[in-house]
């Protein structure tokens, strides 16, 4: 028998518990207790015990029908390295790969955003036991509160940064951002902190170490738990110190390695004279984010695409002649989108080409990367001159590769990078060198080797080493013909952003690894408005009737691209076209009988994944990215022409 | 009534009488104190043998059984420590850490590494076994020599890994790595193939291996079959850990790859300038295209050359690599780093004398260092002549051979430090002395870019080895050196040492036949009379290893100890003798007169590492006396002041080629080109 005292208690309790995390309670909570002045209350509500509560009170209010959830993956390992999907009814709602989670712990994704309470709604698309907890306050785990404090993370209304170094009169901005975190980390959040910087390195200097608290892994701090942007709110904060210290313009360095690059980039669109400093940072999040690990996550926020993409700001960047310093590796063309690569003579852009994987850039180079910060927060401009004993250069199939002992005497003593140093026009190069076994040799492995179709083998001027307290040693190159001797000569490729309104074959080249590759492309808007693009491979562009194709197909684009060297990225060239075109499905057909068998390979192997991917989703996804995959030279004749 | 089974049997073996007064015996006799009961003390005055040690597990009453070589050394406590454990518990053995130097205070501190695996004595001293196991093991493997008996137990039992007792046992010394071990004749496999993952174990075989083929280099003939050392090889992996191998045994390094993968006959020894010096393995043909034959080794019915070629550089693919870096390719400079050194606590050798000249000489060489240990009492005379003295072995030391282009010693150390050896870098060898033994098979293992020797009969002899490294220029130290006995009333006498005496006892050492030898002398009243009559002093220069028993020598007002540098007393004498030191060929050099006395010249090589290659009879540059009163009267006559031809004749052979004017121009030329 129900007791009606206590279905009012209950009633009551929840309609209290709706006011209280009704949209405006808590957006004035959260104005209020975020603020520096309630301090002092947040210690009470803390040593109180209350600061859970306090956490998920104040944490971003999501618009009404909105709920945070947190899915627990019971069986994961037996699904190891397979996609899954989340899905809410038939709408995925969140997607990942299955890695291990931290030893000890459950599988879990936190902060998923979904819009029904109810679990019974959502299944997973693997046969595995899940549970799943949904409200309205953020989750988060006992690591990443005890994170939070060791590194003083602190909200401020929708923003979370934490503060170092001159807090009260300084005047230098050093503003940090953070990349990414493994997808099963219990600290799903982190902040750039750079700990090697001390107090005394940062006596004159606010730094700023932002956290990209959103969504289950971060969103470029592009946008908020809502999806609403967030550009705006996280600008205000920046300019807030700005004027609050009288920062001068000249005075500030935007920081940030791979995703934190491109964060980087976009909040220092404002700040023109600041100094730039970015490792890996990725040029186009469509197509960087169109992978497994995000595709269903953080690539399927429509926000994360509205905004301009940090190729097309730092392309700015580059015409204003700001100062950047930038961290990449060929390894790393999604990162890259075929920009610093090939970049030359824009004034004011160091380029640092460090070999090995994405994720190993700014390890490597964090020595120089600290040495840079630490120049900047000392106002040093001082360079210490070193010699360079011996040098002797390597043919390998064209490509050079260099050896260099320097004098011993004159070296760093501290942790420190060594570069091969040249110019592209106004452009500085600086290719990383290895560090041998014998201290004062330093030489190019393998995949840091010379190759004269890009690099400029004329231009290298000398040696340079840069050490983490910010020192620089510079030693002249001797002059050697063994580097230049019998080089093919340089191209200068083309570094135009891909363009869906192409009108007219274009030069675009891509480069991956030692591989560079050049094709000629046109693209058009088609006539159609299936959301499709249709790629045709044809051998001569020019003879190809692209006008005349695109009244004779109902998709939304039309291309055709030439490859003028080898089929080598083909695949490459074709997703990235795909990508820019937004649409849901391309097709692609092949004209060119001349195209070798391994493209042919590659494109198919390309299809039959987007395929395969494109089967994995739910019925009310689109049935497949590619509808068509045509390789058969006269058949494809035969539909275009 | 049933006899009770003791403990333990400690088998000593002594095959120098038994040395009572030894620390190894007092310290082994004090466990009786606790454990008299429960272990017998049993001597055997021949060497220990497979055969021997199965004899003793059929008799011995006790349930294990200890082996102690009496030269060896113990901690203080190591047997009641093993008696201890043995009693409470069943095992197939306990060991102790096992060391070839001194057993360091601190023995838990030892690490218990891959170095220590590798460098770890594997004969069967030290260790205690269970006498029915091990009887067990020697009666299915009868057929492996003593010195693999501990690996074949352990491999048999697959006893994969031994936590020591926190005791120590030192084998007193590393002769095994200088002359290797040879397993007696008939011994057809050195261990059982029982393949085991263990890597101490396979460390352990690696180290046997090793020593067995450096033996084999000795002898150049066992029973050891071809196919078991490839089984060897391949069984356990022995490739895969040489690195520790390397640096003190290249030369078995190269035979082992060669053992593993016998389809590559040649094998990269030591970078030279121009080309390179290659081993070269062969048990087809002859090696008839080699440039110097090594060893012919005879293996059961097989043979097995090993050879020496000099190859072109461009064989060498690493050379085309930039993360190879190639010494050569730098030439010797005024700019360069080259280092000099002589031993550590020591100068006054030849890489000394060739610094002086060189610095003085060519002063526009303004990087060239001597190495020295700061203790020495030469730096400070060094350091006044304005050497540019560095404390040698020392980080700044390494630091300067990384940097160096060429390192020139009379000393060979393997010096190692961060990729860079003397195997490919450059290095003159300027030797201490002139090579009276034959030493060739050392020579072939070492890396040097120039051998330099003293007159045509040791050139000829290094050729055979090293026909493209040898350089007859002379030593360096004997440009310089005069005979300043003008009037001098000095007779010197320098005896050298002998390696069984390292442990003796004071009273062992007392009693030897060396000691008896050499005070006999010292203390002869004829020669003592015509000291006194002829106001002359005989002064002893002892050998550095005795230096620390000097006192136990009957010195006296004529016959002292002498404080004076070889080269100043050998400078200083009218007359030197000396049992086998080749110190004594810097005096006939400038034209002192030497005479040997070999008291023990029949024994004599049957214990030391190496065999005279000198007849010293019918090629010393001085009379031979085996017995003490010929030398006594070849001295109270003063004979040994009579010019006599055949050893003028003798003398101007043996140093044939030396231009003593420029002794050191010719090597500072060669030194220059390389």
């Amino acid at each position: 028998m129900t007791n009606p005292a206590a279905k009012l208690r209950r009633t009551l309790a929840n309609q209290a518990k709706r006011a209280a995390y009704s949209p405006t309670v808590r957006t004035l909570a959260r104005t209020a207790i975020t603020s520096e002045r309630a301090e002092p209350l947040r210690r009470k509500l803390a040593a109180k015990g209350l600061d859970g509560h306090l956490r998920r009170f104040t944490s971003e209010c999501l618009p009404k029908g909105m709920y945070y959830a947190k899915l627990t993956i019971d069986d994961w390992q037996k699904f190891k390295g397979q996609s899954f999907q989340l899905l809410q009814g038939s709408t995925v709602v969140y997607g990942n790969e299955i890695e291990p989670p931290a030893k000890g712990f459950p599988l879990e994704y936190r902060n998923i955003i979904v819009t029904s309470s109810d679990v019974s709604k959502f299944r997973l698309s693997i046969d595995s036991s899940f549970s799943l907890q949904i409200g309205h306050g953020a989750f988060t785990t006992p690591q990443q509160v005890s994170y939070d404090k060791q590194y003083r993370v602190k909200q401020h209304g929708d923003v979370f940064y934490s503060l170092r170094g001159n807090t009260t009169s300084p005047s230098k901005l050093l503003i940090t951002f953070p990349g990414f975190g493994p997808s099963t980390s219990r600290i799903s959040y982190a902040v750039s902190y750079l700990k090697a910087l001390t107090d005394a390195d940062l006596s004159d200097t606010l730094m700023v170490c932002f956290q990209d608290r959103y969504l289950a892994a971060g969103s470029y701090m592009l946008v908020d738990n809502g999806g609403r942007s967030l550009v705006q709110r996280v600008n205000d904060v920046i300019q807030g110190f700005v004027d609050r210290y009288g920062i001068a313009a000249d005075q500030m360095l935007f920081f940030g390695a791979s995703k934190g690059g491109s964060i980087a980039i976009q909040y220092a669109e404002h700040h023109p004279q600041a100094r730039l400093l970015v490792a890996v940072p990725q040029m186009n999040l469509r197509y960087y984010l169109d992978k497994p690990f995000f595709k269903d996550n953080i690539f399927a926020q429509e926000g994360m695409h509205s905004v301009p993409q940090p190729e097309r700001l730092i392309r700015s960047y580059f015409a204003e002649g700001r100062t950047i310093d930038y961290f990449y590796t060929n390894t790393d063309e999604q990162s890259n989108h075929s920009l610093i690569e090939l970049v030359e003579d824009v004034p004011g852009l160091s380029k640092y080409r460090v070999d090995g994987q994405h994720g190993e850039v700014a390890r490597k180079a964090l020595p120089t990367m600290l040495g840079i910060m630490r120049r900047f927060l000392a106002d040093r401009t001082d360079s210490a001159t070193t010699a360079v004993d011996e040098v002797h250069c390597f043919n390998h199939d064209g490509a050079r590769a260099l050896q260099v002992r320097v004098d011993p005497d004159r070296t760093p003593d501290s942790a420190a990078n060594w570069y091969l140093e040249g110019t592209l026009g106004r452009t500085r190069f600086l290719q990383f060198l290895s560090d041998h076994d014998l201290p004062f040799v330093k030489y190019t492995d393998e995949r840091q080797r010379l190759h004269p179709e890009i690099d400029d083998l004329r231009g290298l001027r000398s040696i340079v080493a840069y050490d983490e307290t910010g020192g620089e040693w510079v030693a002249p190159l001797p002059q050697t013909d063994e580097l230049t001797e019998d080089v093919i000569p340089r191209r200068t490729h083309p570094i135009a952003t891909l363009r869906l309104d192409a009108d007219g074959a274009t030069e675009y080249v891509i480069v991956r690894d030692t591989i560079v590759n050049r094709f000629s492309y046109d693209c058009r808007r088609g006539t159609g408005d299936e959301s499709r693009i249709d790629i045709h491979i044809v051998p001569d562009i020019d003879a190809f009737d692209l006008a005349e194709v695109r009244h004779r197909t109902d998709a939304r684009f039309v291309a055709a691209m030439e490859v003028l060297e080898t089929g080598e990225l083909i695949d490459l060239m074709v997703n990235r076209l795909f990508l820019a075109s937004v649409c849901d499905t391309a097709s692609i057909f092949v004209h060119d009988l001349a195209l070798s068998e391994s493209a042919t390979q590659v494109l198919t192997e390309y299809s039959a994944a987007r395929t395969e991917a494109a089967l994995d989703k739910a019925a009310a996804t689109p049935a497949s990215v590619f509808s068509q995959m045509d390789l058969d030279p006269a058949q494809a004749s035969a539909q275009t022409v | 009534m049933a006899v009770q089974e003791r403990l333990l049997t400690v088998v000593i073996e002594a095959t120098e009488p038994l040395d009572r007064e030894s620390t190894t015996y007092r310290r082994l006799m004090a466990a009786r104190l606790r454990w008299e009961s429960e272990f017998t003390v049993h001597v055997i005055d021949e060497p220990l043998t497979t055969a021997l040690i199965t004899e003793l597990c059929a008799t011995v009453d006790s349930k294990y059984i200890v082996f102690v070589r009496q030269t060896h050394q113990i901690s203080a406590t190591y047997l009641p420590t093993l008696l201890k454990f043995l009693s409470t518990r069943t095992v197939y053995l306990a060991e102790p850490y096992k060391y070839t130097g001194a057993i360091p205070k601190q023995i838990a501190s030892t690490s218990i590494d891959r170095n220590y695996h590798y460098l770890r004595d594997t004969d069967v001293y030290g260790v205690a076994f269970n006498v029915g196991r091990l009887g067990d093991v020697l009666d299915a493997i009868s057929d492996v020599d003593r010195t693999g008996v501990y690996l074949a137990y352990r491999l048999y039992w697959s006893i994969n890994s031994v936590t020591p007792l926190e005791e120590g046992y030192s084998v007193s010394s590393d002769t095994s790595s200088a002359i290797g071990i040879s397993p007696q004749t008939g011994v057809s496999r050195l261990v059982p193939l029982i393949p085991t993952g263990s890597s101490p174990m396979r460390l352990h075989l690696l180290r046997h291996l090793v020593l067995f083929l450096r033996g084999l280099r000795e002898t150049e003939r066992t029973d050891v079959t071809l196919d078991h050392l490839r089984g060897l090889a391949s069984t356990f992996d022995l490739t895969k850990n040489l690195d520790l191998a390397e640096h003190m045994h290249a030369f078995e390094c190269a035979w082992i790859r060669w053992l593993e993968s016998p389809d590559t006959k040649e094998h990269l020894f030591k970078q030279l300038s121009n080309q390179d010096a290659y081993l070269v393995f062969d048990d087809a043909s002859d090696a008839e295209h080699a440039d110097v034959v090594l060893h012919r080794v005879e293996l059961g019915d097989e043979n097995l050359t090993i050879a020496k070629s000099y190859l072109p550089r461009k064989l060498r693919p690493e050379l085309d690599s930039p993360d190879h870096y190639d010494f050569y390719r730098r030439p010797i400079t005024t700019d360069s780093v080259i280092l000099f050194f002589d031993r550590p606590m020591q100068a006054d050798d030849n890489a000394e004398h060739l610094y002086a000249h060189f610095t003085a000489e060519h002063p526009e060489y303004t990087g060239a260092y001597f190495a020295l240990n700061p203790k020495s009492p030469d730096w400070e005379r060094l350091s006044a002549r304005g050497f540019k003295l560095v404390p040698i072995f020392t980080p700044e030391f390494y630091e300067l051979f990384l940097r160096s282009d060429l390192v020139v010693s009379s000393q060979i150390f393997n010096l190692r430090h961060q990729g860079k050896t003397l195997a490919n870098s450059r290095f003159v060898y300027l030797q201490h002395g002139v090579q009276l033994n034959d030493m060739s098979n050392w020579v072939a293992s070492k890396f040097f870019d120039v051998f330099v020797a003293t007159g045509k009969v040791e050139a000829d002899y290094l050729k055979t080895v090293a026909p493209v490294e040898t350089l007859n220029s002379g030593l360096p130290r004997l440009q310089t050196l005069s005979r300043d006995s003008e009037g001098s009333r000095d007779l010197l006498f320098m005896p050298t040492w002998r390696f069984n005496l390292h442990q003796a006892s004071p009273e062992h050492f007392r009693s030897s036949q060396y000691f008896q030898a050499v005070n006999a002398v010292l203390t002869d009243r004829a020669l003592l009379n015509y000291l006194e009559r002829t106001d002359r002093t005989l002064h002893v220069k002892l050998h550095p290893n005795i230096e620390k028993r000097a006192a136990q020598f009957s010195f006296s007002r004529r016959v002292v100890r002498s404080e004076l540098s070889y080269r100043e007393a050998i400078s200083a004498a009218e007359f030197v003798f000396t049992d086998y030191s080749s110190a004594v060929l810097d005096a006939a050099f400038v034209g002192t007169p030497i005479a040997y006395y070999q008291w023990d010249a029949a024994d004599f090589f049957h214990e030391q590492p190496y065999e005279s290659r000198l007849d010293y009879r019918s090629e010393g540059l001085g009379p031979v006396f085996t017995g003490h009163a010929e030398l006594i009267e070849h001295i109270t006559t003063e004979r040994y002041a009579e010019p006599d031809p055949e050893f003028a004749r003798r003398s101007e052979r043996f140093f044939e080629g030396v231009d003593t004017e420029r002794i050191n121009d010719t090597i500072i030329e060669r030194m220059l080109s390389l």
